[in-house]
């Protein structure tokens, strides 16, 4: 199951980049028997974040609110775009539970979002934001 | 009154308010935004102004800065506002979209003109000083509030920058009068030198940025009446290169240097014999280290 998800995670975010002040691809990563990744203080953990990072927390709804909603000024690039954002959110919420984002540290931000595929079975899509 | 004659009353309001509409529509004029007259209260830098003819220094007054945008460059040549306490909040960041009231026949800037470029959209006024409310905070993401900049610049002396001019307003309870701008052609950015960016290659890399702040006390009335022999302006002229770090301090000038770089006269609208001698000056207070900032882990 976790080998042709990570497939369709890999077909949807290819060629996705996120937009913040710069253009940033996704990554996906993959733990097995990694028992429960809840809270902010695990995810940090997991992405060996040095002590005293900040971290936020998002919902899934909210990532996702401007990237799948289409705009009066968007041409066939950016419509393209958001089917593909709609396609994630979409795939995301079918295969991964408890899912939710984390925003990592301070103008050059890490945002990992992360879901459980099945027990112990987890997996995080990163990608990074500018944010001045 | 016969019905002829109404009907001719009504075509005839009908023609003006198509033509205001029309009027409105060319000139990129927007009858929702009242733009704060404080944006501009120090002067004009280029003497931009807001016409059918002003392809490359159009005047547009958005509601929460002013700014001269350049057409031909595809980014402004400068921009203006006012930051106090009150423009400081925690709304969220927004979409970058095209800018909407500029005129129509401008080539529209997009967000994916900086896709792959290598250089950051780089705000010119910030959102954090624009994050009062989610209006304010959405005016800063146009594109006619960005330039092409180093991700060097960007992400460390000008974001360090913008984070000083903050802390003066929230925890000296300053007011500032911002400009800033970029200068020349050509800057490096993540994939080396260019001096283009966008699909058409329709917007110029600068090769430096500039940024003059008016630092002024808290007080009654007119805030340019305020403005004496002791009044501190920092002004900076950054390279658009990956050569910078966190430190800005080291970049600072004289308002001087920066009107040669440019052709602008800053403060225009205050009196000759106040500010033509503080434009001389360089700001020579001690700033303290930047501040370590937490980015996100690099795994």
């Amino acid at each position: 199951m976790s080998a042709s998800l990570i497939d369709k995670l890999n077909l949807a975010l290819k060629d996705l980049l996120y937009r913040s002040e710069s253009d940033e691809p996704f990554d996906i990563i993959h733990w097995k028997d990694a028992g429960e990744i809840c809270g902010p203080r695990q995810v940090s953990v997991r992405a060996k974040c040095p002590a005293g990072t900040i971290i936020r927390t998002m919902t899934l709804d909210d990532f996702f609110k401007d990237l799948v909603a289409e705009k009066s000024w968007h041409g066939t690039e950016e419509t393209a775009k958001v089917q593909k954002y709609r396609r994630l959110k979409d795939l995301i919420v079918k295969e991964l539970k408890n899912s939710q984002v984390f925003l990592l540290g301070q103008i050059e931000l890490s945002i990992w979002i992360i879901g459980k595929a099945g027990k112990d079975d987890w997996f995080a899509i990163k990608t990074k934001s500018i944010e001045t | 009154m016969p019905a002829k004659f109404m009907k001719q009353i009504h075509l005839a309001v009908g023609a003006i308010l198509l033509a205001a509409w029309f009027a409105l529509r060319i000139t990129g004029c927007s009858i929702w935004s009242r733009p704060d007259p404080a944006n501009l209260l120090m002067g004009n830098p280029s003497q931009a102004k807001h016409g059918l003819f002003q392809w490359n220094n159009f005047l547009l007054e958005k509601r929460h800065f002013a700014l001269s945008y350049n057409n031909r460059k595809g980014i402004p040549n400068w921009v203006s506002w006012r930051l106090s306490k009150k423009d400081v909040g925690s709304a969220p960041r927004k979409e970058f979209h095209p800018e909407p009231d500029l005129p129509f026949w401008f080539t529209q800037i997009t967000p994916s003109d900086y896709t792959g470029s290598g250089f950051d959209r780089g705000h010119l006024c910030p959102h954090s000083d624009r994050s009062a409310d989610d209006d304010m905070s959405y005016e800063t993401f146009s594109m006619a509030n960005m330039i092409p900049q180093s991700p060097r610049v960007n992400e460390k002396a000008w974001a360090q920058l913008e984070t000083y001019c903050r802390e003066l307003v929230e925890h000296e309870h300053k007011t500032l009068y911002i400009i800033d701008g970029p200068a020349g052609q050509g800057g490096t950015g993540r994939d080396g030198f260019k001096e283009e960016a966008g699909r058409q290659h329709q917007v110029v890399v600068p090769a430096k940025c500039w940024k003059v702040i008016m630092v002024l006390d808290a007080g009654e009335g007119n805030d340019s009446a305020r403005v004496s022999a002791n009044t501190r302006i920092i002004s900076v002229i950054i390279p658009n290169d990956m050569s910078v770090g966190e430190n800005w301090s080291g970049f600072r000038v004289s308002v001087k240097e920066i009107e040669t770089l440019t052709g602008y006269k800053f403060f225009d609208r205050i009196p000759a014999s106040v500010i033509e001698p503080l434009k001389t000056r360089v700001d020579s207070q001690v700033i303290p280290h930047a501040k370590s900032v937490f980015h996100g882990p690099l795994n």
